[in-house]
């Protein structure tokens, strides 16, 4: 239950910086009596409600012991490796062009997995790259991110 | 339109194939007019088959006929026009890659932040005005803008407009204002629903491009009852313009060329000639006088300050309505 | 009768089959690819039809739709990921078949109901369409606030574990969907001056990353499957008892379907959700959904698929499209200077006969499509499983950018991945959030449209029956929804007593 406390912390902490980003919204003449703040509003407290609750009813429940585990799942730095790779391919497509970060994800991915490098994971990363730039730069006409290095 | 901007974009090669089917009057072409490069992008923020879209790509026909160079469409649809922009405003400027200006480029400019605005591009002529009107249902008893003012004046006008941040929301507005009445003005997202709107009733008016609202218009199913064009559309000769009918609102939603900025003299004046051209061509003259587009030449002496009041003016009423700081 | 030999002699002498095919396989690959929604498939297409007769072009463009509505189960059910909006709704029974091994069985399911919701909706169009046009014409702002609460409602019964965890994913989504241009005063509402986010967030990033990107988060590094290897990687089509036992579903979904292909705007997603809903509750057996039903797919792919046709009734009697597909389609139409509206059936009845005709032979062509590129998808996500993850990522990605060729996009759907890995982590659903982004838009717009209308009177939602209709739908939805967990409850009680 301490999950629950914890989540409810930072709905609240969303319901709380969603409510004060959207004290910004500029107000217009062209506005209904609704208004462009209106729904935002009510989200806000809404959601502040809803967290407020789900924290107060995990400190009266007491802890559930063992919980039926959810299927296995990877510990957390391992999940934010993952993201951190496709964060990465942002930058890397708008430096080194599509094909390049495309062979490099998929390399590095495989990798992160538990394949080992060799021969053969490298002609799959050549593959893979030059099929998905062949779909999507020649079959469907994207015009894919170019090199910016060799631009 | 919100619904067709929602969508993608894509590289399109087709206009070289449009331009294998031109027809065979092309025999009898004038000289062709020489262009410094061979191949000519022009980008639109509109994706295929809005539009920008279709317009460019009829318009690419006629250019093909009167220029010694090669047009292709590109479509740039990030950002609501931001990415088209700062594509051309970064592009080497010798003419081979030029923008399709309209009313959104400088929306997008004042309403957000954009890497490049519209100060960031080069206005080089305008071809047409989209004719803006205001329609009814067929059924409808209202038959002309007194008529309509007459009724919001009554009872609680319902007046329909596309998009709330669009030129004709604005009109609509204005026309409250000129007529000093409160009819509530109803934006929708796109104009196929205000259209539903208007045809069951729920809206007296709706105010809408007439290509847009081509098909009822014929089908008899809606009338147009005036225009907020500065003239009269010429395939619709009889119908008044707003300010003729007394309320002093005037809509221009121009379609135009623009390029990066410092672009040599010589190629702007190549533009003037061209567009004045291809208006007078009679094969075109067909094909948008029956989408009932407006010609409206602005060479390029005039065309930046066009744009330049224009933006001021949208930027003073977004500003007196408070949509923008 | 003159019409059906013009209809069969058609067959052999124009383009319609031909086009047909290539549009139908099209748009399966173009569904199929996550990022890819069916109108970008379509706007894709697009350009290749510009040089074509009109006839075919436009056949091509409209079984693009209908292909590209059905390719969207196929990564639903394999890898988690949306193809198109509508197949959000499939992953749920899908995907879960898929762990138990049973994905071969799940894809000739969501093939099979594809099928029928195709013809169905073919059947309105051509039948129905005068009627069911006028009907379209009914639809007012309140109608389709009334809609909205409709779908928002499903949320309370399928928010399975937790009502009030389901509420706060239902409450994130709909902020997510407030960013944007607002669209009643057209201010700028959470944009942060970005002109990215003018047009707002597309709720199919959200869906891809909280589905796709979250799954590869929760599952990096681990090596052992959680899917079992499947058997066999032959597609099978339902036999006749599973034909039966899903008949009921799939005759919701198509029902569901012919509505919401009316109302433009609405679209697939909706009746796809509003599907799976119904099809649960009028279950014999409500505790398998989610666990790997057979009907949980064949409802909601069913919907998705009459979607295709019956959409195309506002748009050839109006010229009004009733989704983001269907305005490429009228774009189509109006590049070959047809123009919709009721003179297109007088004026150019081929093109309509070709559609009709060319809807029939894709629909039935499917079958046969699927059965060669199906078992081909299923040997490919039975790779060792680093392959799989790397092309999985490549592709969402790959794809993503392809909508607004925007890294941007990229970076939304990985926000939305690490919001769905903090939601996972914590046991907040994924379905109610989705629901939110769906549905925020069309709530928000049309209830504030509709007090524009009415000057701020309430009453103007008791004056439109369909919409009190929809008002009174959602409420016993939501009084079923508090009764089960109520009932649930007393039962826990009973036994930790």
């Amino acid at each position: 239950m301490r999950k629950d406390i914890f989540s409810s912390a930072i709905l609240l902490a969303i319901a709380g910086v969603y409510y004060w980003v959207s004290t910004d919204i500029p107000t217009s003449t062209l506005e209904d009596e609704v208004g462009p703040r209106g729904l935002p509003v009510v989200l806000a407290i809404l959601l502040a409600m809803v967290a407020v609750v789900i924290g107060t009813r995990a400190f009266m429940t007491a802890p559930v012991a063992g919980g039926a585990p959810e299927d296995v799942e990877a510990p957390w730095p391992r999940a934010m490796g993952m993201w951190l790779i496709g964060a990465a391919y942002i930058p890397a497509a708008d430096f080194l062009g599509y094909w390049i970060a495309l062979l490099l994800l998929i390399s590095v991915v495989a990798f992160y997995e538990g394949m080992k490098f060799s021969w053969r994971s490298a002609l799959v990363a050549l593959g893979g790259a030059t099929f998905f730039w062949l779909l999507f730069s020649v079959l469907l006409g994207v015009r894919v991110p170019e090199a910016r290095l060799f631009g | 339109m919100r619904l067709f901007r929602k969508q993608f974009s894509a590289l399109c090669a087709v206009a070289a194939i449009a331009v294998l089917a031109m027809p065979a009057s092309a025999q009898n072409a004038p000289q062709k007019i020489p262009y410094p490069v061979k191949v000519v992008t022009l980008v639109t923020h509109s994706s295929p088959g809005a539009g920008s879209d279709v317009f460019l790509r009829e318009l690419v026909r006629y250019l093909q006929k009167y220029v010694n160079a090669t047009f292709i469409v590109e479509n740039d649809e990030g950002g609501s026009g931001a990415k088209a922009v700062s594509r051309v405003a970064s592009a080497r400027p010798d003419g081979s890659m030029l923008y399709a200006s309209s009313p959104t480029y400088i929306l997008t400019s004042l309403l957000s932040k954009p890497a490049n605005t519209y100060r960031d591009l080069e206005p080089m002529a305008n071809f047409f005005t989209d004719s803006e009107v205001i329609y009814v249902r067929a059924e409808s008893s209202i038959k002309t803008v007194k008529d309509l003012i007459d009724r919001a004046k009554t009872t609680r006008g319902r007046w329909g407009a596309a998009n709330p941040g669009s030129l004709e929301r604005q009109a609509a507005e204005q026309l409250k204002i000129a007529a000093k009445v409160n009819a509530a003005v109803v934006s929708h997202e796109g104009g196929g629903d205000m259209m539903i709107n208007v045809l069951n009733g729920t809206l007296d008016m709706g105010v809408g491009e007439m290509e847009e609202i081509r098909a009822q218009y014929e089908a008899k199913k809606i009338r147009v009852i005036a225009t907020f064009n500065g003239e009269r559309i010429p395939a619709l000769s009889d119908m008044p313009t707003v300010k003729e009918s007394g309320y002093n609102v005037v809509l221009v939603k121009f379609r135009g060329i623009a390029g990066p900025k410092n672009l040599p003299p010589a190629i702007t004046k190549i533009w003037d000639d061209v567009a004045q051209k291809i208006l007078a061509d009679p094969d075109y003259q067909k094909v948008y006088n029956a989408e009932h587009l407006s010609p409206h030449f602005i060479g390029h002496e005039q065309y930046g300050p066009f744009i330049a009041k224009f933006a001021a003016d949208t930027g003073a009423y977004l500003k007196s309505t408070g949509v923008i700081r | 009768m003159e019409q059906f030999f013009t209809a069969v002699s058609m067959l052999f002498t124009t383009w319609v089959v031909p086009a047909a095919l290539g549009g139908l396989i099209w748009g399966i690959l173009g569904g199929a690819t996550p990022g890819l929604s069916a109108s970008i498939t379509m706007a894709l297409l697009l350009p290749f039809t510009y040089a074509m007769p009109p006839m075919p072009a436009i056949v091509m463009l409209a079984t693009c739709y209908i292909g590209a509505e059905y390719g969207g189960s196929i990564p639903a059910i394999l890898i988690r990921t949306p193809g198109t909006n509508a197949s959000a709704a499939t992953i749920m029974d899908g995907y879960e078949m898929n762990r138990q091994g049973r994905a071969g069985e799940a894809l000739g399911l969501s093939l099979w109901s594809g099928v029928v919701g195709g013809l169905f909706g073919l059947a309105m169009l051509i039948l129905l369409t005068e009627p069911l046009s006028r009907l379209a014409l009914l639809f007012k702002p309140t109608t389709y606030f009334g809609l909205g609460i409709l779908g928002l409602s499903v949320i309370a019964s399928l928010s399975s574990k937790s009502l009030l965890k389901g509420l706060a994913a239902a409450l994130v989504g709909l902020m997510i969907s407030t960013i944007g241009t607002d669209p009643i005063s057209g201010v700028s509402r959470f944009t942060f001056g970005a002109p990215d986010l003018l047009d707002g967030i597309a709720p199919l990033f959200v869906m891809v990353g909280l589905y796709a990107m979250t799954e590869l988060m929760m599952r990096a590094g681990i090596m052992g499957n959680i899917i079992k290897p499947n058997a066999s990687i032959r597609v099978r089509l339902p036999r006749l008892p599973m034909m039966k036992k899903v008949a009921r579903s799939q005759a919701i979904g198509c029902g569901i379907g012919t509505v919401e292909g009316l109302m433009p705007g609405a679209g697939g997603t909706v009746a796809a959700f509003i599907a799976y809903n119904e099809c649960k509750r009028w279950s014999k057996t409500p505790e398998e959904f989610g666990h790997g039903a057979p009907e949980g797919v064949a409802g909601p792919e069913a919907a998705n698929n009459t979607v295709a046709s019956a959409s195309l009734i506002p748009l050839l009697s109006f010229g009004i499209p009733a989704s983001n597909s269907g305005a490429v389609l009228l774009g189509g139409l109006l590049i070959h200077g047809l123009l919709p509206g009721p003179r297109l059936f007088e004026q150019n009845s081929d093109v309509v006969l070709g559609i009709y005709v060319g809807s029939f032979v894709a629909d039935i062509a499917q079958v046969v499509v699927g059965a060669v590129i199906l078992p081909l998808c299923v040997w490919l996500v039975n790779r060792p499983k680093p392959y799989r993850s790397a092309f999985i990522l490549a592709l969402i990605l790959s794809g993503v950018y392809t909508v607004h060729m925007s890294l941007f996009d990229v970076g939304i759907v990985l926000a939305s991945g690490m919001l769905g890995y903090f939601m996972k982590y914590f046991g907040y659903p994924f379905l109610p959030a989705v629901l939110g982004v769906v549905l925020g838009n069309l709530v928000e717009s049309n209830y504030r449209r509709s007090l524009v209308l009415s000057g701020g009177d309430l009453g103007i939602f008791l004056e439109d029956p369909i919409a009190i209709g929809f008002f009174i739908a959602a409420a016993l939805i939501m009084a079923g929804a508090l009764l089960a967990e109520w009932r649930a409850s007393r039962v826990r009680k009973a036994v930790s007593a």
